[in-house]
């Protein structure tokens, strides 16, 4: 990708600002847009995660002076929007919930908010050792499991540091392994019980 | 085995573990019945709803456009070049002519050794202190209603696969109380990054000097800094919102937001000393700003350098350097932390700094086109 950097009396866009014209604008959607909704959807219902996503992109357009040429650092860069955007959403979502509370109007809700991990889990026990996960866990172990991504990249969309992303992952690896084997002797003692 | 197989090797142990224990993967829109809008929509769609060019502009969109603007004042004067990023060097402190290299300072917590991951000092208290002292400074009269600011710099234009060329560059800029603002930019003549250094020439023989002009009605406020006030929290609320930070809460990400917008206002504009004072405090309540220690600066004089390095572009560390007499801004140095090795840049590479040299109202309303 060719840099096109404004200078300007703003030194960080001096650093790294790029003019992302339209070709490679749709060029980083294709390349960020699934990764994105992929993110998204594990919080979100479908259709907001669908919503995030074109959000974040119209951000990503509307800022496209910002851009970062470093092509680490351009990831990073749309998922932190990204990132905010699934916030926002969540938040609105929040305070809708609370407004639906006084309007009694708790079923629609719900199903909007369809947990679609349980679409893409393939195990009861999976899907429980998700659901233990903490916020930040879920973020490193869904940035972790993006097709292809490398670590920099990885960390890069969780704005942290390779080291930091290194370290989190086999903390990460070690309380994956605790909870499976806390679930592993449940089912023994469950099993024993039932004996 | 390195330790970047290892840590490779983690992250595909927890991608097989994952897998093995049928963790949720990643989502396909079409598997949860979604057509992800086109990247074709998202454009049409934001340029059928851009502003009207031609209404007048909001109060918020006026203030939405004061940074641009801002960008576009100093934009003007660098050539609408391809590929320019910004280099320093420093002429200053050891014979330009001799000058092979951009040398990283000497700060009193982080050297040209450690620079990329010196962790230098909590800088709260450091920069609490600094508050006070620029808070304590006498609010002078104006002498005019013009803000001048000048500032030295080295600037490079780096196209890729081509050599750099170094350029040394002085930057004045006139900001009128009706909002317009020049801004001349005096270049001397570019050289090899590693050839000769001939001294600057300020304005004669050799250099060359661009002025631009921007009209009043372009969106910026010339009093936008000095009706900022000193209240911390409301400087942080309207810096925040002038500069549309994405996280509002302490962060790394507000953090850097907020150090854009400080070290942006500074450079083109006279900042009164209880706005400078909750500038610093805002920065004190950001853990990710660093304290760097006592250092001198590019022309010598005495500061203190405080650093933060972007999460979202952690291969630069950015650097402030504030006066411990006045506790004024006197420069910034953006430094390259990681190699760059699409323009042949050897981390640490200090990538552009400024030296303010004046800031001060003038009756002098400076070039005009």
């Amino acid at each position: 990708m060719q840099c096109v950097v404004g200078r300007s009396l703003s030194g960080l866009a001096r650093l790294y600002a790029l003019d992302v014209g339209e070709d490679e604008f749709t060029a980083l959607f294709h390349a960020l847009s699934g990764r994105l909704f992929s993110f998204a959807a594990a919080r979100l219902s479908p259709q907001a995660a669908d919503d995030a996503v074109s959000q974040t992109f119209e951000t990503v357009w509307d800022k496209r002076t910002e851009c970062p040429s470093d092509p680490t650092a351009r990831i990073g860069w749309v998922f932190t929007i990204g990132r905010y955007k699934i916030l926002q959403e969540l938040d609105r979502r929040s305070r809708k919930h609370h407004d639906q509370r006084f309007a009694d109007d708790y079923p629609s809700r719900s199903m909007d908010q369809s947990d679609v991990s349980e679409t893409v889990a393939e195990s009861d026990l999976g899907r429980w050792i998700y659901g233990q996960l903490t916020p930040q866990e879920r973020d490193l172990f869904d940035v972790a499991f993006m097709k292809d991504v490398s670590r920099d990249e990885a960390a890069a969309m969780l704005a942290i540091s390779v080291g930091t992303f290194n370290t989190r992952v086999s903390r990460l690896r070690s309380r994956i392994r605790a909870l499976r084997r806390h679930a592993e002797s449940d089912a023994l003692s469950q099993e024993g019980e039932a004996r | 085995m390195s330790s970047h197989d290892e840590n490779a090797d983690e992250l595909e142990l927890l991608r097989q573990e994952g897998r093995r224990l049928g963790m949720p993967g990643a989502i396909d829109p079409a598997s949860v019945g979604v057509s992800l809008t086109t990247a074709e929509d998202i454009l049409a769609r934001a340029k059928g709803s851009g502003p009207d060019e031609s209404a007048p502009a909001s109060l918020d969109q006026r203030r939405r456009q004061r940074g641009t603007l801002a960008v576009r004042a100093a934009a003007a004067v660098a050539a609408a070049a391809v590929g320019i990023l910004a280099i320093g060097l420093a002429p200053w402190h050891q014979g330009a002519a001799d000058a092979i290299a951009p040398p990283v300072l000497d700060y009193e917590f982080a050297d040209a050794r450690n620079i990329a991951y010196a962790p230098g000092e909590d800088a709260r208290a450091a920069l609490l202190a600094l508050a006070d002292t620029a808070e304590k400074q006498p609010q002078r009269s104006p002498a005019g209603s013009t803000q001048l600011v000048v500032s030295d710099n080295w600037f490079a234009t780096l196209e890729e696969g081509k050599p750099a060329q170094l350029i040394p560059k002085q930057n004045s800029s006139w900001l009128r109380k009706d909002g317009s603002v020049s801004v001349r930019e005096v270049s001397g003549k570019p050289l090899s990054p590693d050839g000769r250094v001939p001294p600057i020439d300020r304005g004669t023989t050799g250099s060359r000097v661009d002025d631009e002009t921007y009209p009043p009605d372009d969106g910026l406020d010339a009093q936008y800094v000095a009706k900022l006030g000193g209240d911390t929290d409301r400087v942080r609320d309207t810096l925040m919102t002038t500069q549309e930070c994405e996280v509002r809460v302490v962060s790394p990400s507000r953090a850097r937001c907020l150090y854009q917008e400080i070290t942006n206002l500074f450079s083109y504009s006279v900042v009164p000393p209880r706005t400078t004072a909750a500038f610093w405090r805002i920065l004190a309540d950001e853990p990710s700003v660093r304290l760097l220690g006592s250092v001198k600066d590019r022309v010598g004089r005495r500061g203190v350098g405080i650093s933060l390095i972007p999460a979202n572009a952690p291969q630069f560390r950015l650097v402030a350097i504030i006066s411990p007499e006045t506790g004024q801004l006197l420069g910034t140095e953006d430094i390259r932390i990681k190699d760059d090795p699409t323009v042949g840049v050897e981390a640490p590479a200090i990538y552009s700094f400024t030296a303010i040299l004046e800031a001060r109202y003038t009756r002098a309303t400076g070039p005009r086109d």
